[in-house]
């Protein structure tokens, strides 16, 4: 047990150092950020850099254009996680939105385990459809500032295990949460209503 | 066992206040390991040593800063990034007013989670975690470890006992602990890094639920110590908080890394 | 935004966990209302209307120094700045849409459990709220009934102790049988720091709490909260029904009216009828209704009849009945029936710990026996001195009092029994020791020795005690 702690107190140490110094006058860090300014509730505010599984460098806003389907798990999970992705697959199912218009992304609360590579062969184990799937991971840092705009609690209880929200958001092309899911296995359909208003309009 | 911060120490003279010295100490806590509030009986949390703020940051430092930095002025803050009541005791983007306490020596509240964190970083810190505040709170007058005093938990309890209004206390008042930290008690609450590693909210259908009992069957199974009633409130407030929530009795403080030598 | 998505949440919530015959009931739901909210011992007014609707109610939680009893302050925890907190009324199959605030200023973050509601945390998890924020949550009233609501946020004991808890009404479609007066009632037991009467302001002591010892048992939140001017009222008659609830956090009542029988009691508040109760039992975190017909007039006390928490630590209040005497019921001249349980023995009780402070002169003396004559005098001999009629004598102008003040000492120090005559009417009664210090002793008798036209003077701790030796 002991050792489970200092894991946690050294995750939050490799975060605060390397997250200060990515973020050092963070004031001024969105300065570089693409023309049009994000609204004033859109996640595109964020100015976290992220890996994808399939190892490219992003930011956020590379999810603007499009909406998305956003859930916060880790790849060596055995009981939740599975499950909100079995939740998303339902969405998507029963949304049956054209991947341009409608993207799906796994956001890893893990970063530690969950490498680019380590998350490439997660979606390839799962079957994660390379066109409609995205998975990310950043250090802890990132992924706690995430985590908090997306109102997903997360704890590390054991060496292997985190406590967490399931929670499946839903964003807009501006980067805007306009209606979350939360629980396991809850009925999909105030979702897909969601999605469709959101592609189709009302 | 005092430091002082560089990053303090280079810091401007903005301050329409002038300088507020004594917010600007810091103190070395020595690690430890303690057992936290909720989790398993023998669950241990080994805290490294850290360096803690003596004081909550005053709203005269929060003005240095959002003069700096115009983006976390009141009227210009995403509003991703703090809800409506951000700054709301102050009278405008650059003037804290009556309510910021005697030379604006108040402990800054109305600050959400991220402004508290981009105050911490740009005055070259960062937030607390969890388990170093906790571990910091701890301390009374005398010793490292004293929430197994009757007295130091009754003390604590009466604060939430009597009621605040603005302006309230200035962040020298109070004890100083052990460490030559003040303030942790009896002020305001502080934002933490990581408070949202606190699931609280009950709903196992939205949670895993792992903490439940110290929601509704409240504050006695699996807690280490179902007495220390301070804490849980500590925890419900927390689990209680969104990123964006600025709140009338909710500041914080900032903390680094040991230095290297 | 976060607003709308709660919103949202609590739909999902009711449409995922309400069987399908209760989801009907929505759609007969018609128009909307805002709800009437009254502090104690108000109730809201009768539902008149025949149909469902929706109900938007309104509570704000504020955290605010009260007085618990003369001279004793404590911070309370409230649901509308009242302890218990405001009185909800709705209808059975009402769709109720809640909207808990907790005030800026407050230091701690609450949510309500209502034990109306049908679903997971009773609204708790829907309605967690730090200060400055509000929460919305809505829930179909399915099951008609009078209700606890509570704050259920960690430390739930805590929250509860400090007074959050209050009671809802779900009229029943066809409604209660009507009556002439409504009452809201609600226990709840207090654990400062200080002891009983200890005054200033005292605060939560989480000891005597988990050692469930409380200081203070009080109706309404605090001493005397029901007594005198406050006392509830009726006339000869007509038929009360009194809305009981118990909000703890520990204590189970055993309430009582004393003089009067309910003619039916709702047990638990639920469906099943008792007839002819003399004393029903009102479990924390649970409620009843008790009906009764006021046939005499004069005051009859409310007590929990675990009775050193009516007559030591508060849980007294009173309904005054006015009216024509009806001597086939009540022929006013026999020996009373008034309840005291140790008969003519005489009785004591622990000294409480001494007070820290000692009166310094007289105008001291008469206001701190102002407070103590409040704790332990004032159910018997009333707060105006008048005593009641038949059963306890006056101490106003009381030429018994007046006439020697060594027996006046004794009396207290020693108890009473048998008949004296006061003011020329006979009285036949009992009054128990006290148990009293000398300095108490020597404030409350000050003070009525300077109250109601009596004849005045000052009564020392040392007298007191020089008959205490005899």
């Amino acid at each position: 047990m002991i050792r489970e702690a200092c894991i946690i107190v050294a995750m939050f140490s490799i975060a605060a150092c390397g997250g200060s110094s990515e973020h050092e006058h963070s004031a001024h860090d969105h300065a570089d950020m693409p023309a049009a300014a994000p609204t004033g509730h859109s996640i595109f505010h964020l100015g976290s850099k992220w890996m994808t599984h399939g190892n490219d460098e992003v930011r956020l806003n590379a999810l603007a254009g499009k909406a998305h389907v956003i859930a916060m798990v880790y790849s060596s999970c055995e009981v939740a996680c599975p499950r909100i992705i079995a939740d998303m697959h339902e969405i998507k199912d029963k949304a049956s939105i054209d991947p341009s218009e409608l993207g799906f992304v796994l956001v890893s609360i893990d970063p530690d385990r969950d490498t680019p590579d380590h998350l490439a062969k997660f979606a390839e184990r799962t079957g994660l459809d390379e066109s409609a799937w995205t998975l990310l991971t950043s250090q802890d840092d990132n992924v706690r500032e995430l985590a908090a705009v997306l109102g997903v609690r997360y704890r590390r209880v054991s060496e292997t295990d985190f406590a967490h929200s399931n929670i499946i958001s839903l964003i807009n092309t501006d980067g805007e949460v306009v209606h979350q899911q939360m629980g396991l296995g809850s009925a999909s359909d105030e979702m897909v209503s969601a999605i469709h208003s959101l592609i189709h309009g009302a | 066992m005092k430091l002082l911060s560089a990053g303090w120490l280079i810091l401007g003279t903005l301050s329409a206040f002038g300088a507020g010295a004594a917010s600007r100490e810091m103190s070395e806590i020595p690690g430890g390991v303690y057992r936290p509030q909720y989790g398993t009986k023998d669950e241990q949390v080994e805290v490294e040593s850290f360096v803690l703020d003596n004081y909550a940051v005053t709203n005269a430092d929060y003005l240095e800063f959002v003069t700096e930095n115009p983006r976390w002025r009141k009227s210009q803050t995403p509003q991703i990034f703090a809800d409506a009541a951000y700054l709301k005791h102050w009278i405008a983007d650059l003037d804290p007013g009556p309510d910021s306490g005697p030379e604006g020596m108040s402990p800054v509240t109305n600050v959400s989670w991220f402004a508290a964190r981009a105050y911490c970083r740009w005055s070259g810190s960062r937030l607390p975690t969890l388990a170093e505040w906790e571990f910091a709170a701890r301390a009374s007058e005398s010793k490292p470890d004293a929430i197994g005093d009757v007295d130091f938990r009754q003390r604590i309890l009466d604060w939430y006992a009597k009621p605040a209004k603005p302006p309230l206390p200035k962040v020298t008042d109070g004890f100083i602990n052990v460490y030559g930290v003040t303030g942790l008690h009896g002020l305001v609450w502080e934002w933490v890094s990581d408070w949202n590693s606190v699931l609280l909210t009950g709903e196992s259908r939205v949670d895993a639920g792992l903490e439940r009992q110290l929601f509704c069957a409240g504050a006695s199974a699996g807690s280490a110590d179902p007495s220390d009633y301070a804490a849980f409130l500590r925890f419900a407030m927390r689990a209680s908080l969104q990123a964006d929530y600025a709140v009338g009795n909710l500041g914080f403080r900032c903390a680094k890394d040991r230095s290297p030598n | 935004m976060r607003v709308s998505i709660l919103i949202t949440i609590a739909w999902l919530f009711l449409a995922t966990m309400l069987p399908a015959t209760h989801v009907s009931h929505a759609a007969e739901v018609k128009g909307e209302e805002h709800a009437v909210l009254t502090a104690a011992p108000s109730v809201p007014p009768l539902i008149t209307r025949k149909h469902s609707t929706k109900v938007i109610v309104e509570l704000e939680v504020r955290e605010r120094v009260g007085t618990i009893a003369e001279g004793v302050e404590y911070t309370f925890w409230t649901f509308g700045g009242t302890v218990p907190g405001r009185f909800i009324r709705v209808r059975e199959g009402d769709q109720v849409e809640f909207h808990l605030k907790n005030h800026p200023d407050n230091k701690v973050p609450h949510n309500i459990d209502l034990h109306a509601v049908t679903g997971p945390g009773g609204g708790a998890t829907s309605s967690f709220t730090p200060p400055g924020h509000e929460s919305i949550f809505s829930f179909a009233a399915l099951n008609p009934g009078l209700y606890v609501y509570h704050c259920a946020t960690a430390p739930v004991g805590m929250h509860i102790a400090n007074g959050m808890y209050g009671l809802i009404l779900v009229d029943s479609k066809k409604g209660l049988p009507k009556v002439d007066r409504e009452y809201y009632v609600m226990q709840g037991d207090f654990y400062t720091v200080g002891s009983n009467g200890d005054t200033g302001l005292q605060t939560f002591s989480m000891e005597k709490a988990l050692r469930e010892d409380a200081e203070y048992v009080v109706f309404n939140g605090s001493v005397g909260a029901l007594t005198g001017d406050h006392a509830l009222q009726a006339e000869v008659g007509e038929t009360v029904r009194l809305y009981v609830g118990n909000g703890g956090p520990n204590l189970v009542s055993s309430f009582h009216v004393i003089g009067e029988i309910f003619d039916e009691v709702r047990i638990e508040a639920g469906d099943a009828i008792n007839r002819n109760v003399q004393t029903t039992l009102v479990p924390a975190g649970g409620a009843a209704i008790v009906d009764f017909k006021v046939d005499v007039p004069g005051t009859f006390i409310l007590v929990d009849h675990s009775i050193f928490r009516a007559f030591n630590k508060g849980a007294l209040g009173m309904l005054k009945v006015t009216g024509k005497p009806n001597t086939a019921v009540y022929s006013g001249q026999q020996d009373q029936r008034i309840y005291l349980p140790e008969g003519g023995a005489v009785q004591t009780t622990p000294e409480p710990a001494p007070k820290p402070k000692l009166a310094a002169n007289k105008a001291e003396r008469i206001e701190m026996g102002r407070g103590a004559y409040q704790t332990n005098c004032v159910a018997c001999h009333q707060a105006d001195g008048q005593g009641i009629a038949g059963a306890f004598p006056p101490l106003a102008k009381s030429d018994y009092l007046n006439a020697d003040v060594n027996r006046a000492i004794d009396t207290v120090l020693s108890g009473l029994q048998g008949e004296i005559t006061v003011n020329g009417e006979p009285y036949n009664n009992v009054m128990p020791s006290l148990g009293l210090s000398d300095e108490k002793i020597a404030n409350i008798l000050t003070y009525v020795l300077n109250s109601w036209d009596n004849d005045g003077g000052e009564v020392s701790p040392a007298q007191v005690s020089k008959r205490r030796k005899k």
